[in-house]
């Protein structure tokens, strides 16, 4: 009999998509990890690490978690990070990403099901989303894009099911529910929930009756999904004194633009065009030319139909992203470098393109509309246009650029040869590493993060920067990095480092001193 | 001639000498009264008088003089003649007269407030359905104080020619013995003391108990009702816990409030995802039963049961007319209608009202004899002894039921079979937009009622039932004793006895709509019963945690997060508030101080959860009840909730020190003010469909 019910389940088309998603998924999961593509972001490590040290550091805690990234994918890596193991492979952040591809895989079905009432055509846009290598890579990495991709699908298909009146209340809810969980995942989140809550402002606008009624729906929505914004602000404020300390802190997406601002390098700021240009193209790499122009027309088409303001919204809410790369970039708040567009003498001309994967979901989800749509010798040609797409990406003729920014973009983790000096020599002991500056990597140096004193572990930080001799065994330090500057370059304090401790590697750019064991810290 | 009354004289087989016994038994049986002895201690058991188709029992403590078998008979007939329940002959005491003045006194009219109680008795001649457990080794004391707080009428005899001392008469030291007894006698519990037969008979179920009379007509016996609010080992536990808490403190204070807070930590916690659980369970389950229409458009009438409705009203009688309308407008076979109109006897005003009312043939007023306890759930028990119907309801004064409850309840328990006990209705408000406060009372009925109760019955739980609005076979709540006269919640006691008893509660799809409480002191007096009935309730089915958890398993847990935590809550959060907003508003200052409260990481997470997501989360839940109920209009107004928290606390506190003071004390709510307010008349008709007054039937 439970056979029987399993073998009935695994007809159903939601439990096909998910297990093809699933098996998508290991294998791509597989094939970065073969290659050792899983952390080639920098960011990637840094993620891990922010949800190890919340469970290993000198000063463990949620307060690891810090006050610029937005903590949930880090709160999701904690459980697979207590395995050292899926911490040094970056497995505990494929794991939640592998997930979230997993649940987003199957909402992007529901989705189109839902606005198409066809399975094909959702299973259309299950393939034109799961194929797309660029998801394929990033699910495959702790980078936190596919958890908000899967927040975000979940609280788009509930908000559609909501606009359509199904379980209205309940829809409501898990819109609201999904939407908090987003915006405590990336701040594109809070555009999300923004642009849902601007949405119930149309809602009114467009309604002669039942008014009070859209008044309530907007509070009892606003006050969930906006709930993960309020927590953060107020989080910021009591662990890091500034509600706005991820927008004023130095390590905020905004104080690093201004590196390239000086440069001369930020051109989408303060220009709208080239704002739109930048995210448009970036997004069409990601999803592909092909299937992206075919997901235009489907939209088009989606919106020339009957009623209009619903379908009017659905757009809205899925192209969020859209609006929130273009208003960011323009803001100097973001940036993207793409060879289509970044000059030839920048210093960088590939980086952050990962950005563009978020329209995927939407434009799957159209390119189904525009298959239900179809003929069938249409449909039998759009079929053959997502396998054209695929070929393109799995010969070279599109390149799969979020892997490439992670090969040689500037996003690429830097792999020094000093760490696998470490790697070699460390024999136990607390290490200063300057870690915002990612001088070293602690994942690929072996070293313990409970023996590890960075930023986050004050009075530790603070104490070894003052004095040296104090904590470490080990001192890690770049050129112009915190420890360098306070340490290295201060006359008194490199007395007492080179009277305490040994240089023992040397490099142009790192430098390693270890404790002097014949000489007695006071 | 066949003697006029047979006679039971028991005497301690010690005190028989002299041929006492002889000398009674003649000098009565010249009198006509038949007698036999008993040689026993009146300590080891008082004699079953029926046993032996006794008239009177004389119990003679001490041993008298020649007279004796003359002054037993004189007291005798005098007992008889007089009608009395009892009647003593004196101790007589060597001790200076000022002396045993003030030891009478002192004992009788101070220690035991009874004006004509002695301490002791030579004789004690009683009627035999005076019946008392007496343990002490004053025997006669102990009787007569029994029997005066009994309320029995009771009488001194002073015989013409009194006995002579005797040797065991009081000296000093008996003084100091009988001093002693008399003082643990005081402060040994109580005893409840039950009628006679012959007085259930005539004034209904009742009782004794220091002097006052209780009459309750039904409901559940001692030591499963809230008469008394602990029983002996539950206020021995609480006691010792308080004594250990103390002791705690003052051996550490600091770590017994990190320990208390930790405990407290846990308890939100895990009443924080229980709720989060029942709401899901709620929208998942869905277990309200559901009516289609032509299943109730195709009852016949003909067919249907007999139903009562018991209606208690105090002082109610401006909402009178409206609940006469509201009644007319049941779209049930008139003939097959019983409405119980339950009055009190001492409320004039509302009878005069009911009787100038035109009220339909299918009401009754019924009058309710003026005792203690002076509660709804009394009424309802004597209402219930009138009641007809093969189905019952309890609607308030002030309730506008949907018209066709009765037919939904007749078909909810045919739909549900017979392991459903009650059907209940969700409880709704009429007036919801009167103020601010009735805005934020309808979002928490909401909640309640169409959120929690149902997450309740989906899992299977024990549900406290609402004041009004419940239905029930008239058989199953007389099986049942009816309600607990002493429980002023008490239609959430008796939602745990149905659940006990293996009866599960049904929420339909049906709603009464009631009056909010419109005014703060008013709805202050109502939530502190409330919060009063619900600590009743916890304490009187806590009295044996062991038998509960064989008769409910892991339910036991959900009553103590659904009535315990509820009440405990609500003493606790304004500590919790407090730590709260000293910790994000006065950081600077006592962030350390909090933060050292929670030495654990775990517990310190818990904390911030239960404090952050937990404030956050029950005032959201206000807001989907709203929402499920389609108030929408008035979840903006549940950003005002934590002021309606703050009321609940103070009621709370309230509410123990009626508990304390006056235990079963209904503090009326008073209804009918949105009677005079034209524009809530308006709301309320608008909501209703339908006039709330019809005018027939104002008087």
């Amino acid at each position: 009999m439970a056979m029987a019910g399993i073998r009935e389940k695994l007809k159903r088309p939601e439990y096909i998509v998910a297990l093809l998603a699933l098996a998508f998924g290991v294998i791509a999961t597989a094939y970065s990890f073969r290659h050792g593509y899983i952390l080639a972001y920098g960011d990637s490590e840094s993620h891990l690490n922010i949800a190890k040290r919340v469970i290993s550091s000198l000063t463990p805690g949620f307060a690891q978690l810090g006050g610029v990234w937005l903590p949930l994918p880090h709160v999701l890596m904690i459980p697979f990070v207590a395995s050292d193991r899926l911490w040094r492979t970056g497995l505990a952040g494929s794991i939640v990403s592998g997930l979230a591809y997993v649940i987003s895989c199957l909402y992007v079905y529901k989705l189109a099901f839902r606005i198409t009432k066809n399975a094909p055509a959702g299973f259309a846009a299950f393939l034109v989303f799961a194929l797309n290598p660029n998801i394929l890579y990033m699910q495959s990495t702790p980078m936190t894009e596919l958890p908000l991709i899967c927040f975000e699908m979940l609280s788009c298909y509930y908000f559609v099911r909501f606009l359509y009146e199904e379980r209205e209340l309940e829809s409501l809810l898990l819109a609201a529910l999904f939407g908090f969980l987003a915006a405590l995942s990336r701040y594109d989140g809070w555009f999300l929930v923004g642009f849902e809550a601007a949405a119930f402002v149309l809602l009114y606008l467009t309604r002669k009756r039942f008014r009070e009624k859209a008044v309530g729906q907007f509070i009892l929505f606003s006050t969930l999904a906006f709930f993960g914004v309020v927590l953060w602000l107020g989080w910021n404020k009591i662990i890091l004194g500034d509600p706005l300390y991820f927008v004023h802190s130095q390590y905020s997406a905004g104080a690093q633009q201004q590196f390239f601002l000086q440069k001369g390098q930020l051109q989408a700021y303060h220009n709208l065009k080239m704002a739109f240009l930048y995210y448009f193209v970036t997004s069409l790499e990601n999803v592909g030319g092909i299937v992206y122009i075919l997901g235009a027309v489907g939209l088009l088409l989606y919106l020339a139909r009957r009623p209009k303001v619903n379908r009017l919204l659905l757009v809205l809410v899925l192209g969020t992203p859209f609006a929130f790369y273009v208003a960011t970039m323009y803001l100097g708040q973001s940036i993207i470098f793409i060879p289509a567009i970044t000059p030839a003498n920048f210093d960088w001309r590939l980086f952050n393109v990962r950005y563009g994967i978020m329209m995927v979901p939407l434009v799957s989800v159209f390119f189904a509309y525009l298959f239900f749509k179809s003929s069938r010798p249409v449909k039998i040609w759009l079929s053959s246009m997502i396998l054209l797409q695929l070929s393109l990406f799995a010969f070279g003729r599109f390149p799969i650029v979020t892997l490439q920014d992670g090969i040689v973009g500037l996003s690429h983790a830097k792999k020094p040869d000093a760490e696998r000096w470490l790697a070699l020599n460390y024999d136990g002991g607390l290490l200063l590493l300057d870690d915002y500056a990612r001088t070293i990597s602690i994942i690929r140096s072996n070293v313990p993060m409970q023996d590890v004193i960075y930023v986050g572990t004050k009075p530790y930080w603070e104490e070894s920067l003052d004095r040296p001799e104090k904590y470490p065994t080990w001192i890690v330090m770049q050129k112009d990095d915190e420890v360098w500057t306070r340490i290295y370059q201060n006359p008194v304090k490199q007395a007492e480092l080179y009277k305490y401790f040994i240089k023992v590697y040397t490099s142009p750019e790192i430098l390693i001193f270890k404790r002097n064991p014949q000489v007695a810290a006071q | 001639m066949p003697p006029k009354l047979k006679v039971l004289i028991v005497i301690p087989r010690r005190r028989d000498r002299l041929g006492l016994s002889k000398k009674i038994r003649r000098s009565l049986e010249r009198n006509n009264y038949s007698c036999e002895f008993l040689f026993t201690d009146i300590r080891k058991g008082q004699p079953p008088p029926e046993s032996i188709g006794a008239g009177c029992v004389v119990y003679v403590n001490e041993n008298l003089d020649k007279s004796s078998g003359q002054i037993i008979f004189q007291m005798v007939d005098r007992l008889a003649e007089e009608n009395l329940d009892c009647l003593y002959l004196p101790r007589k005491h060597r001790l200076p007269a000022g002396l045993a003045a003030g030891f009478s006194t002192w004992f009788s009219r101070i220690l035991f407030g009874t004006p004509y109680v002695p301490v002791s008795a030579q004789v004690v001649a009683y009627r035999p359905d005076v019946a008392m457990r007496i343990r002490r080794t004053m025997p006669d004391a102990e009787f007569l104080i029994k029997a005066s707080s009994a309320g029995y009428r009771i009488s001194r005899f002073d015989p013409e020619d009194p006995p002579s001392l005797k040797r065991e008469t009081a000296g000093i030291g008996e003084f100091v013995r009988k001093s002693y007894e008399l003082v643990r006698l005081k402060f040994k519990n109580a005893e409840v003391i039950p009628f006679t037969p012959e007085a259930v008979r005539i004034r209904g179920r009742g009782f004794y108990y220091k002097s006052n009379q209780y009459v309750h007509f039904d409901g559940p016996p001692h030591g499963e009702n809230a008469f008394k609010s602990m029983s002996q080992k539950q206020l021995f536990g609480l006691i010792l816990l308080a004594g250990a808490l103390l002791a705690a403190l003052l051996v550490s204070w600091r770590d017994t409030v990190v320990i208390l807070i930790g405990a407290l930590t846990i308890a939100y916690f895990a009443d924080l995802l229980f709720n989060l659980f029942l709401i899901v369970k709620s929208f998942r389950s869905d277990p309200e039963i559901k009516f289609r229409e032509e299943e109730l458009t195709g009852l016949d009438d003909g067919k249907l049961p007999k139903y009562t409705v018991f209606c208690p009203l105090y002082k109610e009688w401006q909402v009178l007319p409206q609940f006469v309308s509201s009644m007319s407008r049941l779209d049930y076979p008139k003939d097959k209608l019983q409405v119980l109109l339950l009055l009190e006897e001492n409320d004039r005003r509302t009878i005069e009202a009911a009787r100038a009312c035109r009220l339909p043939d299918y009401f009754q007023i019924v009058i309710v004899p003026d005792s203690k306890p002076k509660t709804k759930p009394k009424a309802c028990n004597y209402g219930l002894l009138y009641a007809s119907g093969e189905y019952s309801v309890i609607f308030d004064a002030e309730d506008v039921p949907d018209p066709r409850q009765l037919k939904k309840a007749v078909l909810a328990f045919r739909k549900s079979g017979g392991k459903v006990g009650c059907v209940q209705a969700k409880l709704n408000f009429y007036n919801p937009r009167q103020n601010i406060l009735t805005r934020i009372f309808t979002a928490e009925y909401s909640l309640w009622f169409d959120l929690i109760l149902s997450g309740l019955q989906a899992i299977g739980a024990p549900i406290p039932l609402g004041g009004t609005s419940n239905h029930f076979r008239t058989g199953d709540l007389r099986k049942f004793n009816g309600w607990d006269a002493f429980n002023v919640t008490e239609d959430c006691d008796l939602g745990m006895r149905l659940s006990k008893a293996g009866f599960k509660t049904a929420m339909m799809d049906s709603i009464t709509l009631e009056e909010a409480n419109s005014r703060t002191k008013n709805w202050l007096n109502q939530r502190s019963r409330w919060v009063k009935g619900y600590l009743q309730t916890y304490l009187v089915h806590m009295r044996k945690p062991r038998s509960l958890m064989k008769q409910w398993g892991r339910h036991i847990l959900t009553f103590q997060l659904v009535v315990g935590g509820k009440i405990f809550s609500m003493f606790i959060n304004p500590a919790m508030w407090t730590i709260t907003f000293l910790y994000f508003f006065a950081h600077a200052r006592f962030g350390a101080v909090v933060k050292s409260l929670f030495p654990n990481p775990v517990l310190l997470y818990m904390g911030v959860v239960s404090l952050i997501f937990g404030n956050f989360l029950y005032l959201y839940y206000y807001m989907i009840g709203s929402a499920k109920h389609g108030h929408y209009d008035i979840i903006k107004y549940v950003f005002l909730v934590p002021l309606y928290w703050i009321g609940m606390s103070i009621a709370a506190w309230l509410a123990l020190i009626r508990l304390i003071y006056v235990p079963h004390e209904w503090s009326k709510t008073t209804h009918g003010f949105h009677l005079f307010d034209k524009k809530i008349m308006k709301q309320a008709e608008n909501i209703i469909g339908n006039t709330l007054v019809d005018g027939n039937y104002v008087s």
